[in-house]
């Protein structure tokens, strides 16, 4: 079944069926979108539950001007913008939390503890470079950030990074260039402040 | 292509978004520059990482029907059932129905009460006189 197939059909057939076929089919690339903005798998996939139930909602509102994935890719991004600025703002208040907290300092000691115990020393050497990686993504600019994930994480071309996010070929360029600028001062950054 | 031009260009060299001659040239150019090899060789290690992340995707089963759970509770949410709607209409009528007998019942007494103050202003009156004349019918006492 074709995109516009199963969009006609779960507009006016009313196919529970066709929007299952949909979710089946994008999902990865959902939850991976999502999983390029965010830390872990539970909420990239808790995200991708409220991005396909947006689809649902304005799925009347798709035009087939553009790609479905195209769409898919927009709701994805904005709705995980939305979600890691909603994280830093709690973050704010829980580290406002902790400061007035006397055990804080205590749970920091045991999660440490907990997260060596047993660990070959390589994947925390691999969970670390992907921390600090993930870190370092984060705090792009956000336009920098979705042409990144979009491009290393969903592995579009320039010319697909440009559709999804609606500017120009050169300027995708510009900024995936700025992006690995950006990433090796920060990480040589970090480097050089351990 | 000198090391500058590289730096710039590492980029589409890893995206492979490089056209052939200035793909050969940059793989010409970091087979004898050190300094250059270095990067781009820092680069393929840190988008590896990348890959690790991407290779561990693996699709939920669950996932479909989570979403549908979660699209029929807030439609339930959003719209009543057609039983709750049944009832809600049913005492609505039934509501009104009351009111509207009230209304009724409320104008009609005010209109008796108004008409006893002057009784031979009614038609009714004059035909009762005409049909029962009050000599005739004078009330025992």
């Amino acid at each position: 079944m074709t995109d516009q197939q199963l969009v006609h059909e779960i507009l006016y057939g009313n196919s529970q069926k066709a929007f299952e076929l949909l979710v089946e089919k994008y999902q990865r690339l959902v939850v991976m979108t999502c999983r390029g903005f965010l830390s872990n798998y539970a909420d990239a996939e808790d995200l991708a539950q409220e991005v396909f139930i947006e689809v649902f909602q304005s799925l009347h509102r798709f035009r087939n001007e553009s790609k479905l994935s195209t769409w898919l890719y927009r709701i994805a991004v904005n709705k995980s913008l939305n979600f890691v600025r909603r994280q830093k703002r709690r973050r704010i208040f829980e580290s406002l939390d902790r400061l007035f907290s006397d055990k804080a300092n205590g749970h920091n000691l045991h999660d440490l503890q907990n997260m060596s115990n047993g660990t070959p020393d390589g994947q925390i050497q691999i969970a670390e470079d992907r921390k600090v990686l993930k870190q370092v993504i984060n705090s792009l600019p956000d336009n920098q950030r979705i042409a990144f994930i979009l491009n290393k994480y969903m592995d579009l071309t320039y010319k697909e990074v440009a559709e999804v996010m609606n500017i120009s070929l050169p300027a995708v360029e510009s900024l995936l260039f700025r992006a690995r600028t950006n990433l090796q001062k920060k990480i040589l950054g970090k480097r050089n402040m351990e | 292509m000198d090391c500058r031009t590289i730096n710039d260009k590492i980029s589409q060299y890893l995206d492979k978004e490089l056209d052939e001659t200035q793909t050969r040239q940059l793989e010409e150019h970091i087979t004898t520059c050190a300094h250059c090899k270095k990067t781009v060789d820092a680069w393929v290690k840190l988008y590896g990482v990348l890959e690790v992340e991407k290779s561990e995707y693996a699709a939920n089963p669950f996932l479909t029907q989570r979403i549908l759970h979660r699209i029929n509770a807030k439609r339930n949410a959003e719209y009543p059932s057609t039983l709750t709607i049944r009832r809600i209409v049913v005492s609505s009528l039934a509501a009104a129905g009351i009111f509207i007998g009230v209304i009724i019942g409320t104008l009609f007494n005010n209109s008796l009460l108004t008409s006893s103050n002057d009784e031979n202003d009614q038609p009714w009156a004059m035909v009762s006189e005409e049909y029962f004349p009050t000599e005739i019918f004078t009330p025992f006492e």
